[in-house]
């Protein structure tokens, strides 16, 4: 299997004031195209910023990422944003649908940002999948977090992208209902061949992934297969 | 329009119709300034053409031409040329009426020719103005009249002639209360002057040439040229516009006044349009954020805001204009005792384009800087909930105020 993303080196600081704070150090990694991949590490370890770095949402100081074969760094903001409405989908602990938009408009977004003559009906398509048939013109306050997460779920899938960052997606969840999610999350998953890379706590949840890479301390501490085919 | 541009609209639209409480913020800072600049833009306007209009009537023309002896033949020449639609002359003598042998001193005015082109001169019967110069009567102040008991068809006699009493004179343009009460205006046909033969021996004549012009035309530029070689050969030029100074004085304060209120009102319109809009925007900040993380480009969300900004003006503007156009009724019936006429209000298409385009100017113009922001957000926002969004770099916050200012300092005093 290629490669859909590649990291090289990657090192990533922040300053505050005049203190430099490293919060990713010397990280490489390839992740296959198709594979499921979980990052886990104790809070604070820079897994957020680490999947900021790979979606191409932040730049870092040193390294290269290549994410469906294009180089990051060659590309400007724009550009990054037109590679992730091709290729990119994303789920936040947080949700974060669109508060003004219904649960059918939150999916077609990405659908319209792609000119997409299909929009609403492979929006439609997808709540159904997810269970939300009969919430499509809801507006998320109108939904519950496992409802608002089913959308987003949706969303993610919606452009069909071809690997999809997800960040803790069960953290804001109950147990069940995070199950639940997670499931669907897999069963999407599994059907449109999506590259699956999960942020979690929940080594459980990691262990169900194909390979897990553990940070600490902005390092990688290891990478390794798991037993998941 | 492309179907990008269509998806602008569209997003502008939802999000617009789901943010209204917002937005209602906003529009309402639009529909104030708009409202106030309107109705007192159109007052003031109403007001300038009154006093114009009424200048005019104050003086019965557009300008006139006087001296104190018969003009010398430089002035005549000038005079002549200049193509009089009116003339007079006029002095102090003693009358009587016949009628009791009561005898006053009046001021005897022979006019020929329509005057007054604006206003009219006020008789009891009304017909009497219209008829003297034909019929060879006379007009008699009113209250001299009353005190001497004589009534229209009684007679007077100037000087070596006697003219049938036609009317009463209540008013005519150019005389003000003092004067008349010194010496009673009487007004003839210039025709019959002479054989009053008063005119060879009277003591004070005055000459009068009264003038009408286009509307376009330059008084003020004519009076600097002509009235400086007037004054070398004894004559005088006064023209409507030095009446309506006389005017304007009480004018200026509530002009003054009307100006400073539609700046104030039009400045906490923009400080309102500003801050409900740096409100508004800051709450968009996380959902441009995950706009962008889905792949909009910076200017595809800063451009859905700026459309329902615009939209919003355009629509302010429009219900402000209204209803400036409404308050505007209401101001003659506010300021009737401050002003010494009254005001005739008239309504025209313009002031709603005014109040539009305004709208939509002073919207963008003002919620430029907060709409700035929307280009900084960072899509990495979405990861990070608790950080503070990315302010634009100052060098561009510097820029932008700079060019709110210079653009709005241009229209204010371009306006
Ligand atoms: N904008 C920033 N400026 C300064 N430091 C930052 C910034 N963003 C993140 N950090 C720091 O980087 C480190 C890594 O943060 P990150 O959010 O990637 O951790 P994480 O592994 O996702 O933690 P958690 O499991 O709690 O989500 C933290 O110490 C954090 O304080
Ligand atoms: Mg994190």
């Amino acid at each position: 299997m290629p490669n859909i993303l590649k990291i090289n080196g990657l090192e990533k600081t922040y300053s505050s004031g005049n203190k430099q704070l490293t919060v990713l150090q010397n990280i490489s990694f390839d992740v296959e195209k198709g594979q499921t991949f979980s990052i886990v590490g104790p809070s604070g370890s820079g897994k957020t910023t680490l999947l900021g770095l790979c979606a191409g949402l932040d730049q870092p100081n040193s390294g290269t990422i290549e994410l469906c074969g294009q180089d990051l760094n060659t590309l400007n903001e724009d550009q990054r944003a037109q590679l992730r409405n091709k290729n990119v989908g994303f789920i936040f602990q947080n949700f974060q649908l669109l508060p003004t938009l219904t649960a059918l408009e939150n999916v077609s977004v990405p659908l319209e940002l792609q000119g997409s003559k299909d929009a609403v009906k492979n929006s439609l398509a997808l709540l159904e999948k997810v269970g939300l048939a009969d919430r499509v013109h809801h507006y998320p306050s109108q939904l519950s977090g496992g409802e608002q997460q089913r959308v987003a779920l949706a969303r993610a899938f919606a452009n069909a992208p071809s690997i999809l960052f997800a960040d803790e997606p069960t953290g804001n969840l109950d147990e069940e209902t995070g199950e639940k999610v997670i499931q669907l999350l897999f069963e999407l998953n599994k059907e449109a061949g999506t590259t699956l890379v999960i942020i979690t706590h929940d080594l459980d949840l990691a262990n169900r992934t194909q390979q897990i890479l553990r940070l600490k301390g902005g390092k990688i501490l290891t990478n390794e297969r798991t037993t998941v085919q | 329009m492309s179907k990008n541009t269509t998806w602008l609209f569209k997003m502008a639209w939802r999000d617009a119709k789901a943010s209204r409480v917002r937005l209602l913020l906003f529009m309402a800072s639009i529909i104030l300034g708009i409202a106030a600049v309107v109705s007192i833009q159109l007052f003031s306007n109403n007001l300038k053409d009154n006093i114009k209009l009424q200048s005019k009537a104050l003086m019965g023309a557009d300008y006139t031409i006087d001296t104190r002896q018969e003009p010398t033949e430089r002035a005549q020449a000038i005079i002549d040329s200049l193509q009089p639609d009116a003339k007079e002359i006029n002095f102090v003598s003693m009358v009587a009426f016949p009628k009791n042998g009561g005898t006053k001193l009046v001021k005897v005015r022979g006019l020929d020719g329509a005057f007054p082109f604006y206003g009219s001169i006020d008789t009891e019967p009304s017909s009497a103005a219209d008829t003297y110069q034909d019929l060879g009567g006379a007009l008699v102040d009113a209250t001299l009249m009353l005190q001497f008991d004589v009534k229209p068809g009684d007679s007077i006699k100037v000087g070596a002639i006697t003219l049938p009493i036609l009317g009463s004179l209540k008013a005519i343009p150019g005389s003000t209360a003092i004067s008349t009460s010194v010496a009673p205006p009487i007004i003839m046909p210039y025709a019959l002057m002479e054989a009053t033969g008063l005119i060879q021996f009277g003591s004070r004549k005055e000459y009068q040439f009264f003038y009408k012009t286009a509307e376009t035309f330059n008084l003020e530029a004519f009076e600097k040229i002509i009235d400086p070689q007037l004054k070398k050969e004894e004559a005088d030029l006064d023209t409507h516009t030095s009446t309506s100074e006389r005017l304007g004085k009480r004018y200026d304060n509530v002009g003054k006044f009307l100006n400073l209120a539609a700046f104030i009102a039009l400045l906490l319109g923009c400080i309102g349009i500003a801050s409900s809009v740096h409100i508004y925007i800051k709450e968009k900040l996380s959902a441009i954020a995950v706009l962008k993380c889905m792949g909009a480009s910076r200017m595809q969300s800063f451009l859905i805001f700026l459309i329902q900004i615009a939209g919003i003006g355009v629509v302010g503007g429009l219900i402000g204009a209204l209803i400036g156009i409404g308050i505007q009724e209401l101001f003659p019936y506010l300021l009737k005792d401050f002003l010494p006429f009254s005001v005739e209000i008239s309504i025209s298409a313009q002031p709603i384009l005014i109040g539009v385009f305004l709208g939509l100017f002073m919207s963008v113009l003002f919620a430029l800087l907060p709409l700035l922001r929307t280009w900084y957000v960072s899509p990495l926002e979405v990861l990070r909930v608790d950080e503070k969004g990315a302010q634009e770099p100052f060098k561009v916050r510097v820029a932008v105020i700079a060019a709110v200012l210079i653009f709005y300092s241009c229209f204010h005093f371009g306006y």
